[in-house]
């Protein structure tokens, strides 16, 4: 009985037929499996580049200088600030400048704000109280933004003497990065060129901006009425739209700080 | 997830194991091939580590017998399959194996399983009460009633 219970059971075999469809069947499953693994890492590879492209070209715009103010008494420093006008650095031009904006942390800032805690330090102070002239340059890529920017500048410096506020060309900016010169410096420094063709770039890099505009007013004959001002003339031809309020400030001789 | 080699190889080892006790829950051809491609790519996708070929032996025999029991048990299955869809097979074998495999299937469907696993593949009681999740002395009982049972089908002495 045993005997004929096992001979039984050994006629069931697994038809070949069947095992062939089974065959058919893993082999699919294993290849469409493999497929998915492969579009998962594919999916996950598409959402990562665009999340770095999210982040990484968010950070680059973020980080990016779009605009610059740049602010020149006898500390001469630029403001450099993004799209979205917040000051991302700083970068100074002579000792002055490096005294100033080492006491400051003006990054991040929006670029109003971080104009009026700088006027508003007392280290800055110094130099404005002494009627000194100060120039503040706005340039850009994109002129209406430049303007924009310079009425807000203007706002800003509104309850100070003797500020200069004006626009300028990415050629002009560019031509006094070369010469190592801060945008207003160098304004007064080819000022001071057309009336004295012999002086240097390098001469002038060690003057204050005070000495300059003395030389300037000595050369031309100006008494320092405030005629004299430079107005730093913009591409865009709004030369007015920023001159300075109160040009009653007197360049006096007693300019302070080193260069 | 296993190779192409390996299911070759389980497939040749197991596939009449497989079979065979589809062969003894399962009246649909169907059926059977759903449950035999189910058990074979549960294989395929099991990270289980085998011992040796009798622990991969006895996986395949649980997973089979739980297979079957669970398309049995499904509400759809029970209310739709006719149970005169079987022996389709086992009509079309030699007069005495036919006849045996009647008695069999004649069985409740809980005896199957310990007559396959004790009078073919020679599992002892212990063995089967671990494959089957059973105590052992159930299945001892399974047995004793399953002999009997045989033995008035298919008469003679049916041995242990």
């Amino acid at each position: 009985m045993t005997e004929r219970l096992r001979e039984a059971f050994d006629q069931v075999r697994a038809e070949e037929e069947l095992k062939a469809r089974t065959r058919e069947f893993l082999l699919q499953k294993i290849e469409s499996s493999q497929k998915k693994v492969l579009f998962s890492a594919r999916r996950l590879a598409a959402v990562a580049a665009c999340m770095m492209l999210l982040f990484g070209g968010g950070w680059f715009t973020y980080f990016t200088p779009a605009y610059a103010i740049s602010v020149d008494v006898n500390p001469s420093f630029e403001l450099e600030i993004n799209r979205f006008d917040k000051v991302v650095s700083v970068e100074a031009y002579n000792q002055d400048a490096y005294r100033l904006t080492s006491s400051l942390d003006v990054r991040y800032l929006d670029y109003r704000d971080a104009l009026e805690q700088i006027l508003s330090d007392p280290n800055m102070e110094v130099y404005l109280v002494q009627d000194q002239p100060v120039s503040v340059t706005v340039f850009g890529a994109d002129e209406k933004k430049n303007n924009e920017m310079l009425a807000n500048v203007t706002a800003c410096t509104s309850s100070y003497l003797n500020v200069h506020c004006a626009c300028a060309s990415r050629e002009e900016v560019s031509a006094a990065h070369e010469s190592g010169m801060s945008f207003g410096k160098y304004r007064a420094f080819l000022e001071l060129q057309a009336l004295d063709p012999d002086v240097t770039a390098e001469e002038v890099q060690a003057l204050t901006m005070c000495q300059i505009q003395g030389r300037i007013e000595s050369l031309s004959g100006s008494t320092g009425s405030g005629a004299s001002h430079h107005h730093a003339e913009g591409e865009w031809g709004n030369h007015d739209a920023g001159h300075g309020h109160g040009h009653g400030g007197e360049n006096q001789n007693t300019c302070e700080g080193d260069n | 997830m296993r190779s192409e080699q390996e299911i070759n190889r389980a497939m040749e080892r197991y596939a009449d194991t497989v079979r065979r006790i589809c062969m003894i829950h399962l009246k649909s051809y169907h059926d059977t091939e759903d449950i035999f491609q189910n058990v074979f790519l549960k294989y395929v996708q099991s990270c289980a580590v085998f011992e040796n070929e009798e622990h991969e032996k006895a996986w395949f025999i649980r997973v089979t017998v739980n297979a079957c029991r669970d398309l049995l048990k499904s509400f759809f299955r029970s209310h739709t399959v006719p149970l005169e869809e079987a022996l389709t097979l086992s009509e079309k074998m030699a007069p005495d194996h036919s006849e045996v495999w009647e008695a069999v299937l004649s069985l409740p469907v809980k005896y199957r399983d310990v007559v396959y696993l004790h009078y073919y593949e020679g599992y002892t009681a212990a063995e089967m009460g671990s494959i089957l999740g059973k105590n052992v002395n159930t299945v001892y009982t399974l047995l004793t009633r399953s002999r009997q049972l045989l033995r008035e089908k298919l008469g003679g002495d049916v041995h242990d």
